[in-house]
């Protein structure tokens, strides 16, 4: 049909310039002979240019040019190219090249159109990096539940899957899906989630987060052929919550068995743990809560202050906790902050009960002193025989007094049995009084007192003897809680040992009784050395090692077995260390925390 | 001819009760303690035995046994060690002889416990009086 008069004419007149469309045409010197206005405001003049030159800036024919091949087989081409505009920018076109040919069957000239695909072509790349590249996984799926499509990272993980049914290429099934989430969207045409679990190549399960979308190539339109899933990985995350569950029921078991109290203190003063341990340690029944002004009051004064200050772990090896009876339990404690990335969100302690522990070790002392005893027991024995032996001799004497009529025999008898039933009475009762455990009495003292007063008690003897007796001391021990009358009765004895060693000493020149008193590591010390080395002496700790002395039944008679008991009962230990023929030292070491009375509460 | 018997011992009424059995019994004796010199007391009394007490405050009667023994004019004295530890330790015994071996020392025939029974006791000075001393006999 042909055009109505007006519409002809913008054809005739109007049509070539008005078209959005750059249109030229060139000789076969590939001038470029005639163009429009829109190719013209793309590549600018054109006049007496070729069109190698316009297009790409050339000096010469491009190689594989379409207009050569088009002037010489007379056929259409298409072709997609790029160029440069008036402007120098790169810009892409789709390039329609149509031969005009003469009455003669020759082509004197070649219409060239070009679409500017720029803007376009350019979107295109955006979109298939997006599709390749984009951190999940994208499949295409028809109304067959065909995959028409699928991204890079599909093909990586599955295999070229185009063409595959999705159930079949993802799930290895021979059926649809009943939660099929691409069906959902293509009956309501809305977007649906769903999760799956796919198998890879090498038979892994991978779990998938679904999105499915309708694939509409117009807007608005309720038509679509296609589904766009969009799945991202979740197994890793899925692992992650497992893994965290997991350790989450392994720290809760944990601490929920634990046989030391485990608390936590947060920030904002709450108590996030406190295990029943704890609970027991403290004697807070399971229902009752505890408060952090509770904790402040049960626990060591001024430890939680000193907690959050402190870069490290707080340690007390030997403290005591209050617990809600009023009871001061002995506990070791560890307490540190919690710190994650320089944020301090809390701290935590663990309290390890130690009464059980110092029970055992009461037992453990207790048990010593009775071995001692025992040991006295026989040692003493040979004292009792003697005065057995002095009675029986006393009865010998009466009754042979008695026969004979000697009165003088008579007399002697009598005064041995009494003196002796006497002196037995006095030894039995010291025994007793040795044996029954009586409580020392502490009280802080000088340790270098008690030492001090020894050795002034025994200056005039040792000088009338001719023994040089020193006391060297530290002036800077601490007081100490110490029975000083026992660790006196103590040290009279070990000095009077030396002070009997020297005399006897055969050389008789030269001896010497130094008395030590010193602190090292937290320990106290006295040292009593002599060099008295008499034959004697040396003999008697060879053949006897029960630390007994036979200084007559006067004294206390029990010396050195004194001496140890009340040496133990401070928590310490005595030793002799002997170089036979050269000196004998003994020493006393009392651990300060081990004195009586050191586990004391706070005096607040 | 009536022997002589010299008592060593530190206790007193000790001293006195063996002296008044032996001489019940027979004997002539004298007695001293520890603190005196006794080779002085037996070279001047020449004893036909000697009963030394072992457990001594001032010195030990092993200690005299050994200056007895290694005395020339001593050595051949019978001795008898009294001692009030009791018998069941017999560690005690064995410490002495292995003390003795040591030094290289004879040992003695007859040990003594206290208290004192008496047969046993005349029983054994009859003994080390007629064998003399044995120098073979090892305390047991």
């Amino acid at each position: 049909m042909l055009p109505p008069k007006q519409v002809d004419d913008w054809i005739k007149n109007e049509l070539f310039d008005g078209v959005p469309i750059g249109i030229v045409a060139i000789d076969q010197a590939f001038n470029i002979v005639y163009a429009n206005k829109a190719f013209e405001k793309r590549f600018g003049p054109w006049q007496g240019r070729k069109c190698y030159s316009v297009y790409r800036n050339r000096y010469s024919i491009c190689p594989q040019c379409s207009a050569t091949t088009a002037f010489k087989d007379g056929k259409r081409k298409v072709n997609e190219e790029a160029g440069y505009d008036k402007d120098g920018n790169l810009i892409q076109y789709i390039k329609h090249t149509i031969p005009i040919f003469d009455d003669d069957g020759d082509i004197p000239f070649l219409i060239e159109m070009g679409i500017d695909i720029t803007e376009s072509d350019q979107i295109r790349r955006e979109y298939e990096l997006l599709f390749d590249q984009v951190p999940c996984n994208i499949l295409l799926i028809d109304r067959d539940f065909r995959i028409v499509k699928t991204n890079a990272r599909v093909r990586e993980m599955l295999g070229n899957l185009e063409g595959e049914h999705c159930f079949h290429g993802l799930k290895g099934q021979t059926h649809k899906c009943s939660e099929c989430t691409a069906n959902q969207t293509f009956e309501d045409g809305r977007l649906h989630t769903g999760h799956h679990v796919w198998k890879t190549k090498d038979g892994k399960t991978v779990h998938q987060h679904v999105i499915s979308v309708p694939l509409r190539l117009i807007d608005d339109s309720d038509d679509f052929d296609f589904v766009m899933e969009m799945a991202v990985d979740v197994t890793q995350t899925l692992e992650l919550e497992d893994g965290l569950r997991f350790a989450h029921s392994f720290l809760e078991t944990m601490i929920g068995s634990s046989m030391d109290g485990i608390v936590a203190i947060d920030q904002s003063g709450g108590i996030p743990i406190f295990n029943p341990a704890a609970r027991g340690l403290f004697k807070i029944e399971d229902g009752q809560q505890v408060l952090k002004s509770d904790l402040t009051s049960m626990l060591p004064k001024g430890l939680l202050e000193r907690v959050t200050e402190e870069a490290g772990p707080v340690f007390l090896p030997e403290t005591a906790i209050r617990s809600t009876d009023g009871e001061m339990i002995p506990v070791r404690l560890v307490s540190n902050r919690i710190v994650i990335d320089s944020e301090l969100l809390g701290t935590a302690f663990f309290i390890q009960d130690l009464s059980e522990i110092r029970q055992l070790e009461d037992e453990k002392l207790e048990a010593e002193r009775l071995a001692a005893v025992g040991q006295t027991v026989a040692g003493l024995a040979h004292g009792v025989k003697n005065l057995i032996a002095a009675i029986e001799g006393g009865m010998y004497m009466l009754s042979t007094g008695i026969q004979k009529g000697d009165v003088d025999r008579l007399k002697k008898g009598v005064d041995m049995l009494q003196r002796n039933v006497g002196r037995i009475s006095a030894f039995v009762k010291t025994f007793l009084d040795f044996s029954k455990g009586r409580a020392i009495k502490v009280k802080l003292s000088h340790p270098e007192d008690i030492a001090q007063e020894v050795v002034e008690n025994y200056a005039a003897e040792a000088k009338k003897l001719g023994i040089i007796l020193t006391h060297e001391c530290a002036n800077d021990i601490e007081p100490a809680p110490i029975d000083y009358e026992s660790m006196h009765e103590c040290l009279t004895n070990l000095v009077g040992n030396a002070i009997d060693a020297c005399r006897v000493s055969d050389d008789g020149m030269g001896t010497f009784i130094r008395v030590k008193t010193y602190e090292k590591e937290k320990v106290i010390l006295y040292e009593v050395a002599d060099n008295g080395c008499g034959i004697d002496y040396d003999l008697r700790k060879k053949i006897f090692t029960t630390f007994f002395t036979t200084k007559g039944l006067g004294g206390t008679g029990l010396g050195l077995l004194m001496t140890k008991k009340i040496v133990q009962e401070h928590g310490g230990t005595i030793d002799l260390e002997s170089e036979p023929g050269k000196r004998t030292v003994f020493r006393i070491s009392l651990p300060r925390n081990r004195l009586p009375g050191i586990v004391a509460e706070d005096e607040d | 001819m009536t022997k002589k018997i010299l008592i060593i011992d530190d206790e007193p009424d000790i001293r006195d009760y063996l002296m008044a059995v032996l001489e019940d019994h027979g004997y002539i004796t004298h007695s001293v303690d520890e603190k005196e010199s006794i080779l002085e007391a037996v070279t001047t009394l020449r004893p036909d035995l000697i009963f030394l007490d072992i457990m001594m405050p001032e010195r030990s009667g092993l200690s005299l046994y050994r200056e007895l023994r290694t005395t020339p004019e001593t050595a051949n004295i019978p001795i008898a060690l009294l001692t009030g530890v009791t018998s069941d330790t017999a560690y005690l015994r064995t410490a002495i002889s292995k003390f003795l071996e040591e030094e290289s020392i004879s040992s003695t025939s007859r040990f003594i416990d206290k208290p004192i029974d008496i047969p046993e006791l005349l029983s054994s000075i009859e003994s080390l009086l007629h064998e003399g001393r044995d120098p073979s006999d090892v305390a047991t």
